[in-house]
């Protein structure tokens, strides 16, 4: 599966090159972040925030894949989202407790089903393939990057657009916050598709995931860390020592890994479900520059980056970029 | 023994393995656990099943004067069946899950395989969990994401592999089996626990009273006379692993996985398309999956929620695709919508629709509907052949999934 488009909206920059500077510059950026103005259409009436968001970021990743896309009913979603309906759902169960039910819109509904990104983004880009939500977590969005990989290469889909998003509200901020991390907003998106379609195509590869190892422990450690990278660059046909680079999740458990490192979540703070994507869109910016964010020179010519998804709710993840 | 493709999946992948040599597991479901309003346990499930016994009942969880039907398919005195987890560390979604896992881990004499632990976790629902936050914030937070339903099972059957949660409405029970078929038959997993699990909500009732969905007391699905659903809750998990392992322990295999389908409307967030184009292309792709023809299906587990646009789509697409009247069936009758487990649940039917050769019914059907023209297996369950079940689910956000399961004897 290789990647060409990317569509990213944080806090502090909407683009994959603003993410890169912010990484430079060093300090944290996170929080909240407006929601975006879109140009009117059909179906955004029906749109909560966080939609808004992630059809933000798709569309920018469909824009920048060009004429890459494929027919409309072998397009799938897949998606990363643990908290995306919450807000709403919040909403729906004040007006429970308070009496207020006849306010209750029917849509608020709809849009407190943990599905329903997933659902409205298909809707808006008419994409009638499979649509999947994953809810694993910090690890989210490497799943739903994960499932469109295989789900391209068994032919169940041509085209994918793959990715994460997680919005700002109070449970949520409780949450991350119980767990030591800053929450913030984050949405990435990307448009995917089989190299050989990308090639004939004529479509620009930013990246190709080339293999991937996940587990799920709560309270993993330094050697589950180790076993989790060592099964991904097996997958990938290569060995740790062929990697150039990490990005990490800023867990404790990988403050030892001998490779150098990006930790992005100093600078985004913990995106949660969307950050393992965000993370992908990051080493698609360090490796487009060539250097890393503290000035070091990557190598020429192709780089195996390894992108790590270790999170305190214990789900584990390690993917290897071809980029 | 019946013998399908090997190379049952998709075209891509399908030319891959020809080429490289590679040889796909067999998959089969030798377990089942299921918590529903009319029994806990596949055995009580199925006679109660089998006999058309209603699960609907007046609603006690909560007030439901304000809503369009006072009737669920609740479950009532529900005590958790686990022997490792402490219930109190999770919310009910997370228990009915867990509970059902236990029994799917007994019923598949589990405790005799040697590295049971690797086994895999993957776990669908629509709403999970999120009602604990909802009373009392600090207590919930640590109970509501739904990623703790797949922990509540990976805890209670004491499995170490990765767990996986697919919250696509009412089609994530089968996204879960389908999530583990998909690494059994790949040989990347040799066990999985999969399955969905939702509890009945209040926000539920009032969301569809809002889109009068609600039937006021009967859910008849495919009758003239059907008003609506009925929201149940519950639990279904089933036990997968390699027809080689199975073989090799000598255990009792349910049905064989031979194939699935997916797809999604792109067309409304809480309606079919009205010519049901994206649940054909779910059931087809899942023809073509499994390599066998319309005419090898004997029975269709119906999504059948009782609407009248899900029923007259869902009959649409059966007699177009099928032509003829093969049966069709939908337990949602009897138990009511249960959300994320509903299409677990329909999965565990068909495996014992095939297993024992016996179809359960839809029952209060009355009057033949002409955009409903199905045998629906009215009202009394039917004793035949069933060599291919298909599993129908549509859901929430356009989703459709189709999953098949055949005899392996």
């Amino acid at each position: 599966m290789v990647i060409t488009g990317i569509g990213l909206l944080l806090p502090f920059t909407d683009s994959a090159e603003g993410l890169f500077c912010a990484l430079k510059r060093g300090s944290m950026a996170a929080g909240s972040m407006p929601v975006p103005e879109l140009e009117p259409e059909r179906g955004l009436v029906a749109a909560n925030s966080i939609t808004k968001k992630a059809y933000a970021a798709m569309k920018d990743a469909l824009s920048e894949s060009g004429n890459a896309a494929a027919e409309k009913t072998e397009t799938g979603i897949f998606l990363g989202n643990a908290f995306g309906s919450l807000r709403t759902m919040n909403d729906i169960q004040e007006k429970i407790i308070s009496d207020r039910r006849r306010s209750a819109m029917p849509i608020d509904f709809i849009n407190s089903v943990m599905n329903a990104v997933a659902g409205q983004l298909a809707i808006l880009g008419g994409c009638a393939g499979m649509n999947l939500t994953l809810s694993t977590g910090s690890r989210a969005s490497f799943d739903a990057l994960c499932y469109a990989r295989y789900m391209l290469e068994s032919g169940r889909v041509s085209f994918a657009v793959a990715g994460g998003v997680e919005e700002m509200n109070d449970v949520y901020a409780m949450f991350i916050r119980q767990n030591g991390a800053v929450p913030s907003d984050g949405a990435c998106m990307f448009a995917a598709l089989r190299r050989a379609d990308a090639q004939s195509r004529g479509a620009e590869i930013y990246a190709e995931l080339i293999g991937s190892a996940s587990g799920y422990k709560p309270g993993f450690d330094k050697a589950d860390v180790k076993r989790i990278m060592e099964h991904a660059a097996k997958d990938a046909g290569l060995e740790l020592s062929d990697i150039d680079f990490v990005v990490t999740s800023g867990s404790d458990a990988e403050s030892e890994i001998s490779l150098p490192l990006i930790d992005i979540k100093k600078i985004t703070g913990e995106t949660y479900s969307a950050s393992a994507a965000i993370a992908v869109a990051a080493a698609v910016s360090v490796c487009r520059e060539g250097i890393m964010p503290d000035g070091k020179k990557l190598r020429d010519g192709i780089n195996h980056v390894m992108i790590n998804s270790f999170g305190f709710d214990g789900f584990m993840g390690s993917m290897i970029l071809k980029i | 023994m019946t013998h399908y493709p090997v190379f049952n999946n998709g075209r891509y992948e399908r030319e891959k393995n020809l080429q490289s040599g590679d040889v796909l597991e067999r998959v089969v479901v030798t377990g089942i656990g299921i918590v529903s309003a009319i029994g806990m346990g596949a055995d009580r499930f199925w006679d109660n099943a089998v006999k058309g016994t209603s699960g609907i009942t007046n609603v006690e969880r909560f007030d439901t004067s304000y809503y369009r039907s006072a009737f669920g398919g609740e479950i009532k005195d529900f005590i958790p069946y686990v022997k490792r987890i402490d219930p109190q560390d999770y919310g009910l979604a997370a228990q009915y899950a867990a509970s059902a896992a236990r029994m799917a881990y007994e019923d598949a004499a589990a405790d005799g395989i040697p590295d049971i632990n690797t086994a895999g976790v993957f776990m669908g629902t629509a709403m999970g969990d999120c009602d604990e936050i909802m009373h009392d914030v600090s207590l919930g937070i640590m109970r509501f994401p739904a990623y703790k339903i797949p922990e509540a099972v990976s805890a209670e059957v004491g499995t170490e592999g990765d767990v996986q949660i697919l919250p696509n409405a009412c089609t994530a029970g089968n996204y879960g089996i389908i999530a583990a078929y998909e690494k059994i038959k790949n040989n990347k997993l040799r066990y999985a626990f999969a399955g969905g699990s939702d509890m009945m909500l209040e926000s539920e009732f009032l969301g569809f009273s809002k889109l009068r969905s609600l039937a006021p007391s009967d859910c008849t699905p495919f009758d003239k006379n059907r008003t609506g659903m009925i929201i149940g809750e519950g639990a279904a998990v089933l036990f997968l692993e390699g027809l080689t392992s199975a073989l090799a322990r000598g255990a009792r295999v349910y049905a064989e996985v031979i194939g699935w389908g997916a797809s999604c409307d792109a067309y409304s967030m809480a309606m079919p398309i009205p010519d049901g184009s994206g649940l054909e292309r779910a059931m087809s792709a899942a023809v073509r999956d499994a390599g066998i023809k319309y005419k090898d299906v004997d029975y269709i587990c119906a999504h059948g929620t009782g609407t009248r646009t899900n029923d007259s789509a869902e009959a649409g697409v059966i007699n177009r695709l099928f032509k003829r009247r093969l049966p069709v069936s939908s337990v949602k009758s009897m138990i009511g919508h249960a959300m994320g487990a509903a299409s677990a649940i329909e999965a565990a039917v068909c495996c014992m629709a095939v297993k024992k050769d016996v179809i359960p019914p839809t029952t209060g059907f009355s009057t033949p509907d002409a955009e409903c023209d199905i045998d629906c297996v009215p009202n009394e369950a039917r004793h035949t052949v069933v060599r291919i079940a298909a599993n129908n689910a549509s859901a929430f956000g356009g989703n459709n999934t189709c999953v098949l399961f055949g005899k392996c004897e």
